[in-house]
């Protein structure tokens, strides 16, 4: 019997979908397993038991709130798909913000219609078994967790910094730059794109394990201002272990 | 050109469930030539590779065993396999342990865990040749009585050479009782029970990496020297062939100079226990 | 003994060494200088200070298949490319010539490097170099081919077959120079008795050096990845979906990091990132010294001006006592 697959979405952008389209999930998984849910890609969708759900986006609502307790309650592995669902990811700044503002200023005088939990990481909420990272995933990390998964395989963590795979591309280093850079201090296997087109590591996927957090802040108090690293730990990764404390301005 | 990497094919002969989640594997080798002590890399195609001591003991021709316990991704495709698949292999690597200095003394084996592995291939290899040494004694421990190895061989050892066990704990690993009626300890509490000097004897440790230093001064208050212990170490070895780094202790390689060290030689190296 | 070559002939002895090889040299990407393959002789820049990483990725790349899985079995992926290495300065010549004693039986490197040309140039050491204390800014016969730079014009030195075979071409002046020893001299700053630091080494082992350098290492794994003689490895299998189909990679990996005296079952040999950032050290001035004789640094300072926590490694080998 076909393995049964689902992919859902939350709260997000559906950047991770698309990854998930680019990958070699058409060509080389569709046909091996029953995709029975994924609302991005087929106009079909039902529920049932699933051998692997895969879940994009944070939990923002009371509705998706149930959801991915229902999705847990129907599946045998649950994997968190990308940086929101794995750390609340962009929408999560509205923990740093008084929300009321906050809501104010996006919906003016709907605001109260609006309902907006505090975001927490999908780990928190439900057992999550593997997380993919990254704002968005990378193809390869996608294909490789699957493949294991498919294996009866514990999908391996990445134990490099985000610097192992800039500068195994010969990038020269943005801290040198004067460049405030997250590298250092994240969770690498994503092949360094922003270095390499010259910007800045965001830490998107969160930090690495043992993370030398202290020198890096000691490293970056000398080129940037307070600010400027509170919104670096803050953006994609907010409510990551580590980042969040120092995006909640413990620095 | 000889590739140091790749290995050969080697059949699964038999399966001998020891625990829970520890078995002995008997591939199929040819004009395998090894000494107890000394290791294999154990290769799954699309797995991975994983470095694993030999138990067997060289005067068994024509296959070799490995006790293996599932903790990685290698090792529980291992033990997903049947009698009949194939895995590859390549070694054998490192050196083992010193026979000819040994020879004619007493000695003294400690095994904690797994770590009864490697020493179950030299105890196996010493007890074939008896005459060769003297007094041989093992002090084995595991941390419960559902842990144990080799319970078939209990009897045989318990014959043939002085053979003491315990336990850290008699119940199961659910919490239940085990109805163990043996000592109760680590492993360094039986070494009040021998009841003969060891003085000059021969000592042989491995086990969990913080059984060593335990280990180490019960010999030492025998009063047995530092260069007549033998410790087998535990490493990542990657490679087998001392170049990726991954076993290196300091200016010794675990995969090239051990995994069996003269304790004299290694003691004052830092991070070698 | 050397012969004359007139800086626009240079452009001549690159084209015939471009019709056998693929020619890596140095160029300026932006504002800095890497290593890269090039059609054109005007891309090179010959006076380049220093390259971010070393050609070292020319012989062991980062990431490289060493099997391929085909129905379970193991296929070999042997490398078949013939690579100029040109305008090298000595010590990076002299990291080869360093790595080549501990890859010369393996079947990868050793398939790259035999059919490979090098060909050095002369340097203008800068700030962070000491490679006169490595002993690795002599011409050594991990060269092929020299060239020394004097006012208008290079001197080539041929230290092998492949060498004598380009100075014997026309291009070289007919006329021969004479020179005892080819070496790059200058005034190093700090100079260090690199086996002294290497024997007490491991008696020195809580030097407080290790704590304080730890406290600001980010343990980023910069200093090892622009080492050319940082060659330690890890061995992945990566496959998709159907596990008899996929490749055995080997990749490079530092000991800095966490992962990398971690055992199966999660014991850790070297937990603590002070003792990591001292492996780097005793590798390279104790362990490599006892297995070859020399210490697996050539001093080229790319570790020093790469780090960006701004770690000096003149400064922890001063305070080690070597100076």
């Amino acid at each position: 019997m076909k393995p049964k697959v689902a992919i859902f979405d939350l709260t997000d952008c559906e950047g991770c979908e698309v990854q998930v389209v680019n990958s070699k999930f058409i060509d080389r998984v569709l046909g091996g397993v029953e995709l029975l849910h994924f609302r991005l890609g087929q106009r079909v969708n039902r529920w049932d038991n699933f051998d692997v759900a895969f879940v994009e986006g944070a939990v923002i609502t009371t509705h998706e709130l149930e959801l991915v307790h229902n999705i847990r309650k129907h599946s045998n592995i649950v994997v968190a798909l990308g940086s929101c669902a794995c750390f609340g990811g962009i929408a999560a700044i509205n923990n740093f913000m008084d929300i009321k503002e906050a809501k104010k200023y996006v919906y003016g005088d709907n605001a109260d219609k609006i309902e907006t939990l505090y975001i927490k990481p999908l780990p928190e909420i439900i057992k999550v078994d593997f997380m993919i990272r990254g704002c968005p995933i990378v193809p390869e990390d996608f294909e490789r967790v699957v493949s294991d998964i498919f294996a009866g395989r514990t999908p391996r963590e990445h134990t490099r910094p985000v610097c192992m795979d800039c500068k195994s591309k010969g990038n020269p280093c943005q801290l040198l730059k004067g460049i405030v850079c997250a590298g250092p201090v994240s969770y690498g296997g994503c092949g360094a794109p922003c270095p390499s087109a010259g910007m800045p590591c965001d830490g998107c996927r969160g930090p690495l394990e043992d993370p030398q957090m202290n020198a890096e802040l000691e490293l970056l108090k000398k080129i940037a201002s307070r600010d400027d690293i509170i919104r670096l730990f803050r953006k994609f990764a907010p409510m990551a272990p580590i980042f969040k404390e120092v995006g909640g301005g413990k620095l | 050109m000889e590739n140091i990497y790749k290995p050969f094919k080697s059949k699964i002969l038999k399966i001998v469930e020891q625990t829970c989640d520890t078995k002995v594997f008997r591939l199929e080798v040819k004009d395998f030539k090894y000494m107890p002590g000394q290791f294999v890399e154990l290769s799954i195609p699309g797995i991975g590779e994983a470095p694993i001591s030999i138990t067997s003991s060289p005067h068994e021709e024509g296959y070799i065993d490995l006790c293996v316990r599932r903790v990685g991704n290698v090792t529980n495709a291992l033990h997903r396999m049947n009698v009949g698949d194939y895995v590859w292999i390549r070694g054998p690597y490192g050196v083992g342990f010193p026979f000819e200095t040994i020879k004619g003394k007493d000695i003294v084996y400690v095994a904690g865990g797994i770590g009864m592995a490697p020493l179950r291939s030299s105890l196996r290899y010493v007890l074939h040749k008896k005459k060769d040494f003297g007094k041989v004694t093992l002090l084995y421990g595991a941390r419960t009585p559902a842990d144990l190895l080799y319970k078939e061989e209990f009897d045989i050892w318990a014959k043939e050479c002085n053979f003491l066990v315990t336990v850290d704990s008699d119940k199961l690993p659910d919490g239940k009782p085990s109805g163990w009626k043996g000592n109760i300890g680590v492993v360094t509490t039986l070494f009040a029970k021998l009841g003969y000097s060891i003085k000059d004897a021969i000592g042989i440790v491995c086990g969990p990496p913080a059984m060593y230093k335990f280990v180490i001064q019960e010999f030492r208050k025998a009063g047995m020297p530092d260069s007549s212990i033998y410790i087998s170490l535990e490493r990542h070895m990657k490679c087998g062939v001392g170049k990726c780094q991954h076993c290196q202790i300091n200016n010794r390689y675990v995969c090239i100079d051990g995994p069996v060290f003269n304790y004299a030689d290694v003691k004052h190296l830092p991070e070698s226990i | 003994m050397g012969k004359k070559i007139k800086k626009e002939n240079l452009e001549k002895l690159f084209a015939d060494i471009g019709k056998e090889y693929k020619i890596i040299a140095p160029i300026k990407k932006r504002e800095n200088y890497v290593f890269a393959e090039v059609e054109d002789f005007s891309e090179i820049v010959l006076d380049y200070p220093m390259t971010i990483l070393p050609p070292k990725e020319f012989i062991m790349p980062y990431k490289e298949p060493i099997f391929v899985f085909e129905n379970g079995e193991f296929g070999e992926v042997i490398p078949n490319e013939k690579i100029a290495l040109f305008a090298l300065h000595m010590c990076d010549v002299n990291a080869i010539g360093r790595l080549d004693f501990v890859f010369w039986n393996d079947l990868y490197y050793k398939a790259r490097r035999e059919k490979m040309l090098i060909v050095g140039i002369s340097c203008k050491p800068i700030e962070t170099c000491f490679c006169k204390s490595t002993g690795a800014n002599v011409l050594t016969n991990t060269c092929d081919l020299f060239l020394k730079a004097e006012e208008d014009y290079y001197v080539g030195f041929s230290m092998t077959e492949k060498g004598r075979k380009l100075l014997s071409q026309l291009y070289f002046g007919p006329e021969t120079v004479y020179v005892r020893e080819v070496k790059i001299d200058y005034d190093e700053k700090l100079q260090f008795d690199i086996y002294a630091i290497g024997k007490r080494i491991l008696e020195d082992y809580n030097n407080p050096v290790w704590e304080e350098t730890a406290k600001n290492c980010l343990a980023c794994t910069n200093c090892t990845l622009v080492c050319p003689l940082c060659y330690c490895f890890d061995v992945i299998d990566e496959t998709f979906v159907v596990p008899e189909e996929g490749k055995r990679i080997r990749c490079w990996d530092s000991c800095l990091l966490l992962s990398f005296a971690r055992v199966a079952g999660g014991h850790n040999f070297r937990k603590d990132l002070k003792a990591r950032y001292r492996n780097v050290y005793t590798h390279k001035f104790r362990t490599f010294v006892d297995e070859f004789g020399v210490p697996s640094c050539v001093g080229c300072g790319r570790c020093t001006t790469f780090c960006p926590a701004e770690i000096d490694m003149r400064e922890i080998l001063f305070r080690l006592g070597g100076a």
